[in-house]
């Protein structure tokens, strides 16, 4: 048995099969799942924004999914995966909260949905499953063994990617 | 866990959020339809009409506090409710947070019912810039405030 890794909010990590990479409570944030898997290494970044070009305060990189993707890529080259075998698979970027007037939306899950598919596309890394939007929270597990991608909800099922 | 969401206008924009317990928001949903403690357990329409409602009230209650303090004016919205895992609405919380830096103004509610007490935490999540307005007529120097 490998290990559970667990990522944190704005947090991401690396992980070799069998090991399984799990994070908690995605709402508008976005969980971004990489996987090699000739060298069977994954990643799991858990994106809390879009671009860190427009924080304040922009010390964790692996808050921003700008700044993130690029980091998680790094972490599982330095660990022997390749850049061209990664594939990516992503969930998250729900609207929590549907106010009546659509004009109130801060819409933070639909923007990093979009960043994180513009920076995925921008690093030649083919999205190859997601399961994102919708009004519910996510939690999401990395299998490095497999490279498969569940995702768990409270009262919307359990989806294999 | 259930969560209302209120989004605030006026001169110092933002979202006010309240989070509570489900085992609360049961307890406080059966009081006050009136049903015996305990006796719901999965939330009705109805249920969460009134979940939001008292998101409003309190929301009303704490900006027209904040308002006569600072004389500002401050124009809530109707509420919007979740019920989700807790997780993912603190992600929520904090990515509106995150976005302008580490600040937030906490209050922990709570509601005292004869014997029994009914928890909830209450956020109040200023727009950028909003908290310096806020902070500004409380007579807090910029430089204290702002990171």
């Amino acid at each position: 048995m490998g290990q559970v890794i667990r990522v944190g909010i704005a947090d991401l990590n690396i992980g070799r099969s069998p090991d399984v990479i799990v994070t908690l409570g995605l709402g508008s944030c976005v969980g971004v799942a990489l996987y090699d898997k000739v060298a069977k290494i994954g990643g799991l970044a858990h994106v809390m924004l879009p671009d860190s070009k427009q924080a304040r305060s922009g010390q964790n990189p692996a808050k921003f999914a700008d700044t993130a993707i690029p980091l998680l890529i790094e972490k599982m080259e330095r660990a022997g995966a390749s850049r061209s075998r990664m594939v990516a698979k992503i969930a998250g970027g729900a609207q929590m909260f549907s106010f009546s007037d659509k004009n109130l939306q801060l819409n933070i899950g639909k923007r990093n949905v979009e960043a994180v598919k513009a920076v995925l596309a921008e690093e030649k890394i083919p999205l190859v499953a997601e399961d994102t939007g919708g009004s519910y929270g996510r939690s999401v597990e990395l299998h490095t063994d497999s490279g498969k991608f569940v995702v768990r909800t409270v009262g919307h099922g359990i989806k294999e990617l | 866990m259930p969560a209302s969401s209120v989004r605030v206008l006026g001169d110092a924009p933002g979202s006010i959020l309240f989070v509570m317990p489900k085992d609360s928001a049961l307890y406080l949903v059966d009081i006050l339809m009136g049903r015996p403690v305990s006796s719901t357990q999965v939330l009705s329409e109805l249920d969460q009409s009134a979940l939001k409602e008292i998101g409003n009230i309190l929301a009303s209650s704490y900006l027209n506090a904040l308002s006569s303090f600072t004389g500002l004016t401050f124009l809530p919205t109707v509420p919007a409710l979740a019920v989700d895992m807790a997780g993912a609405i603190l992600d929520v919380i904090l990515a509106e947070l995150g976005q302008l830096g580490d600040y937030a103004l906490l209050i922990e509610t709570r509601f005292q019912a004869e014997s029994a007490h009914v928890e909830g935490h209450f956020f109040l999540i200023p727009d950028p810039g909003s908290l310096l307005v806020i902070l500004r007529t409380l007579g807090v120097d910029s430089n204290g405030a702002s990171n």
